[in-house]
């Protein structure tokens, strides 16, 4: 595998898709002035929101991985974003959309998504595989929440509901914008210095203590800032799946195994992911508007039966 | 370092003891290796050793005090764990396995220079320099058991527990293994490990503990008659021996032979 091309053109390619994202498919027949206020207030904030999500799903989908030994987990399969979004559905409920209610928003998904992690960690006593069992339980559970909250909702709650479950891109607030900035930051630097501890939790427990490791510790220090990550992405962006899921498989198979140089590649290809998608929305939306994470939704199912056909991933090679 | 087991008793829960009353001192330049039925206990006992279980009675004691007082780091910088069954991901390559060994010791000055250098000695003592770089999915048991010592020898610990250290090596690679105890024991270090074929123990003049099923520890007496007395009562098969050279060997009998 050539390492130094692959380092060289995914940046590339995240530059190309910022650009395209600015500039392709702006309205006709639009004046100077007119086209300054499309980008700058609009396809800005909407690129920095994309670029946030995809790096705080991309991130959080990686150590829910390594953590929970499995190619298959993140923050979906275990409920956490569902939780969180469930939490975000509550806040629709009672103080409605827009920039205003974003605190209440951002709040709920925490305390709801942060809650299922603590819930999950109690149920499993920390075993990867029962955590994973109970998440898939606990997913299904929110799920049918969200589902009895929908029935009550009139039509124009229902639509933005659904915008939100589906995943939607949105030129966010500058305070938004600096809130999920500092929640990412904050979360990524500590999860980057625990890089080292997070790659020895791939061993057997016995094993990782015998290593140094503080296996309770930094178990669930690691997933708390995954799960923080990724309830930041539902509160901003709603529910897009897949990006948590794709974007470290696609790493490893370029950028080798060590959690710090995932780390590197997963910022970088999060964001790409998302932007692409997001280019794709703006192809469209002269014929139909379509959010954001269906498309995520249909690049992931295509990539991942790709990725289950080629072998090596699994034991069975 | 001497390791230190005082008066240690083990069972999970109400359940059948595993270790009982066991006392004894690893001194510094010893090798000891632990035999005895599958099931006995030696699993759980070289875990007492290394703290990751706490004796119901007793204690083990390192440095003057009890392991289990003992910080995560400061004992990964004094034991290195062989455990009998280890879970990592199949595409790491073998070095990214052996080389966590180096974890406790991460970040000073002179960690690079560190790990290249035990990376070399690892790879010529266990004929490891052609395997590094291959996928572990890719790799023969014994390949793997080996890339597992050699994270052992990258953690440089003065006492090292192995846990079935020989399972799939085969038999040149066995004794080699045997080589390495030696080799580490006129360094001084203190090593532990379990085993089902204690000839090569005996063969390299290991000291030889026998953990009977209910927790009973035997140090294995050197004279044959007594030796196979004990192999009975541990086994429930009868033994033979034969000496070859300068030890015995043992073998269990086939019903009615000799």
């Amino acid at each position: 595998m050539n390492l130094k091309g692959g380092f060289l053109i995914i940046p590339l390619l995240l530059v190309l898709l910022i650009l395209a994202s600015f500039f392709l498919f702006l309205p006709q027949n639009i004046d100077r002035e007119g086209m300054k206020t499309v980008i700058l207030n609009i396809r800005l904030p909407e690129i920095l929101s994309a670029v946030l999500t995809g790096v705080a799903l991309a991130v959080s989908g990686l150590v829910f991985q390594v953590v929970l030994r499995n190619p298959l987990a993140d923050s979906y399969v275990v409920g956490i974003s569902g939780g969180g979004a469930f939490g975000v559905t509550l806040s629709l409920l009672l103080v409605g959309m827009g920039g205003a209610a974003f605190p209440l928003r951002a709040l709920s998904a925490f305390v709801i998504g942060g809650g299922s992690l603590v819930l999950l960690m109690k149920v499993s006593k920390g075993n990867p595989e029962r955590m994973l069992l109970a998440g898939v339980l606990l997913n299904t559970a929110f799920a049918a929440l969200a589902r009895l909250i929908v029935s009550f909702l009139d039509p124009a709650e229902l639509a933005a509901t659904n915008t939100l479950l589906i995943g939607f891109i949105y030129p966010i607030s500058s305070f938004e914008l600096s809130f999920a900035f500092s929640v990412i930051l904050i979360s990524a630097v500590v999860l980057l210095r625990a890089g080292k501890a997070i790659d020895i939790l791939s061993f057997s427990d016995d094993e990782a203590s015998s290593l140094g490791v503080d296996v309770a510790k930094v178990r669930f220090a690691s997933l708390a800032g995954a799960s923080l990550l990724a309830t930041t992405a539902v509160s901003i962006a709603g529910m897009i799946g897949f990006v948590g899921l794709i974007v470290p498989h696609i790493a490893r198979s370029v950028f080798g195994n060590s959690f710090g140089r995932l780390f590197a590649a997963s910022v970088i290809l999060g964001p790409a992911l998302m932007l692409a998608a997001y280019v794709m929305t703006k192809a469209v939306s002269s014929i139909v508007i379509v959010p954001v994470g269906l498309y995520i939704n249909f690049v992931g199912i295509l990539f991942f039966f790709a990725l289950l056909m080629k072998k090596e991933l699994f034991n069975d090679s | 370092m001497t390791l230190e087991a005082r008066g240690v008793s083990f069972a999970y829960g109400s359940g059948e003891s595993l270790v009982k009353g066991f006392s004894a001192l690893f001194p510094p330049g010893s090798v000891t290796a632990i035999l005895g039925p599958n099931g006995a206990g030696k699993t759980t006992f070289l875990k007492l050793l290394l703290g990751l279980l706490k004796p119901c009675e007793g204690e083990i004691i390192c440095k003057g005090k009890s392991i289990s007082e003992t910080s995560h780091k400061e004992r990964a910088e004094t034991i290195s764990y062989l455990p009998q069954r280890s879970v990592q991901p199949q595409e790491w390559s073998l070095w990214e396995l052996a080389e966590k060994g180096g974890f406790p010791r991460r970040g000073g000055g002179s960690f690079g220079e560190f790990i290249q250098k035990k990376k070399r000695e690892a790879g010529e003592l266990l004929e490891l320099e052609d395997l590094w770089e291959r996928p572990i999915s890719t790799l023969s048991g014994g390949e793997l058991q080996r890339g597992l010592i050699a994270r052992c020898l990258v953690q440089d610990c003065p006492i090292l527990v192995m846990d079935e250290p020989m399972n799939h090596l085969d038999l040149a690679h066995r004794l080699r293994i045997c080589g390495l105890f030696d080799r580490l024991s006129t360094e001084g270090k203190t090593v532990i490990y379990a085993v089902h074929d204690f000839n090569i123990s005996i063969q390299f003049n290991h000291r030889l503990f026998v953990l009977k099923k209910g927790g009973e520890f035997v140090e294995a007496p050197k004279e044959r008659g007594a030796m196979e007395s004990l192999l009975k009562e541990t086994y429930f098969v009868d033994f033979s021996s034969i000496d070859i050279h300068d030890f015995s060997y043992y073998y269990p009998k086939k019903n009615g032979s000799n």
